[in-house]
């Protein structure tokens, strides 16, 4: 559970969020829409403990995962160690390179799993920040525009994906279309 | 193939510019026709070679290395150091920031004359060293500290490392290539300033001594035989700092 208790937050004197409540239960799926500068990545930033509200309260019991608006690869690595870091802080960890592999494949990037950031196109790193988002272990997945610069096709095998991967997690995913948002409670900003 | 053809072109073309230099030095040689002022590189090269098997160069060579290594390893400790304080402290910035700039402008003899006073001959050379190599490596280490990139740090803490993994994963690998760069340039200022410190100090054991005594004997033929040593030392050195830093700049290095 992921519970905003009349939270206001501002970026120096510009207000983002003003008393906002809402109570995320754990296990079920919620959909963020509103319009840019609604507030949406605020959300995410406060809901995962990176933002500290400028009022009101974030209670949370989740271990949140999340995917950043900006991929934030680490673009000294490979998109196979950007995920593995997700599970181990050892790039030697077999396992947990195996595991890296394994998301990217389902992310459709078998075969580019040994390539910098540097060299996959804008779509193919969404794809690794949100495998590594998927590989964390967490109760709680928070996507922040998972599905931008996807090709529509991609764009619904990779909400299946989610779908699949979050089964009985907290699901919170930012999003600016409507259709992403079917079976989840949508929250409007 | 093709990537030993490159590699021959380029040691051709060094070979023909190092010639050309050494062409256009005999002539000058040659024209000045006075070996006092300017003695040709034959005589130089024999006089470096008269003083290859002496025990007196050796132990001079070594111990100008030693003091150099010692300034050199001290200027990166502490600009390492220094700047992990300077950025995580305002209060120590506002101390350390304005006094190194001050020491990166104070020209180099004004350093060696002063620390004469102070100091013993042998020890100078260090000390200048050290002031030398310090301002640069803290310089570029601590502009590359403030330019990581807060969103690369929010990430750790969203994947809840520690602080040693946002080190490993994060801090080494986008400070070290401003690291290695000062490092490489620090260590050929490191030592010429060595030297030129050993020159007015004239330790017993130096190679800078040694370029002194060949100066008031007028013994030019040493002096720029000793002056092809040091380049020589600086150009292995720099080559041997690189190839040690170059897998340091991949983190892959980094790791366990």
């Amino acid at each position: 559970m992921i519970e905003f208790d009349r939270v206001s937050f501002s970026y120096g004197d510009k207000p983002v969020l003003h008393a906002f409540s809402y109570r995320f239960e754990a296990g079920r799926r919620y959909a963020v829409l509103g319009p840019s500068g609604a507030g949406k990545t605020t959300l995410v930033h406060l809901a995962a403990g990176l933002l500290l509200p400028t009022s009101g309260r974030v209670t949370s019991d989740e271990r949140a995962s999340v995917c950043f608006q900006e991929d934030r690869l680490l673009p000294w690595y490979t998109a196979r160690q950007n995920v593995a870091l997700a599970l181990s802080t050892s790039l030697r960890d077999e396992a947990a390179l195996a595991m890296a592999d394994g998301f990217l494949s389902r992310v459709e990037l078998t075969g580019d799993e040994a390539d910098a950031p540097v060299a996959l196109s804008g779509g193919m790193k969404r794809r690794v920040a949100l495998a590594r988002a998927l590989a964390q272990p967490s109760t709680a997945v928070l996507l922040d525009e998972p599905f931008r610069a996807l090709d529509a096709s991609t764009r619904e095998r990779m909400l299946s994906l989610v779908l699949e991967k979050t089964e009985g997690k907290l699901l919170l995913l930012v999003t600016h279309e409507e259709e992403d948002a079917q079976g989840m409670e949508i929250v409007r900003l | 193939m093709r990537a030993d053809g490159a590699r021959a072109r380029l040691f051709a073309r060094r070979a023909l510019v190092i010639l050309s230099y050494l062409a256009l030095w005999a002539l000058a040689a040659r024209a000045v026709g006075q070996p006092l002022l300017l003695p040709t590189p034959g005589a130089v090269a024999s006089r470096l070679l008269s003083l290859l098997p002496q025990g007196a160069f050796w132990r001079s060579l070594l111990a100008t290395l030693l003091r150099a290594a010692a300034a050199y390893a001290l200027g990166v400790l502490c600009a390492a150091l220094l700047s992990a304080l300077c950025c995580r402290c305002a209060l120590a910035d506002a101390f350390v920031s304005p006094l190194l700039s001050a020491v990166r402008a104070t020209p180099v003899a004004s350093f060696i004359v002063l620390a004469l006073v102070w100091l013993s001959s042998a020890r100078v050379p260090v000390l200048t060293g050290f002031l030398m190599t310090l301002p640069v490596v803290f310089s570029a280490l601590t502009q590359a500290l403030r330019a990581i990139d807060p969103k690369l740090l929010t990430l750790a803490r969203a994947m809840r490392w520690g602080r040693l993994a946002t080190l490993r994963h994060i801090v080494l690998p986008s400070v070290m290539p401003a690291f290695a760069g000062s490092c490489l340039a620090a260590i050929g200022l490191c030592w010429k300033a060595v030297v030129a410190a050993e020159v007015i100090g004239t330790p017993k054991l130096a190679v800078g001594a040694r370029l002194y005594e060949a100066k008031i004997y007028l013994e030019t033929d040493t002096l720029l035989a000793w002056t092809l040593t040091v380049v020589l030392l600086s150009v292995l050195l720099e080559t041997a700092l690189r190839r040690l830093i170059a897998p340091m700049i991949r983190p892959e290095a980094l790791h366990d």
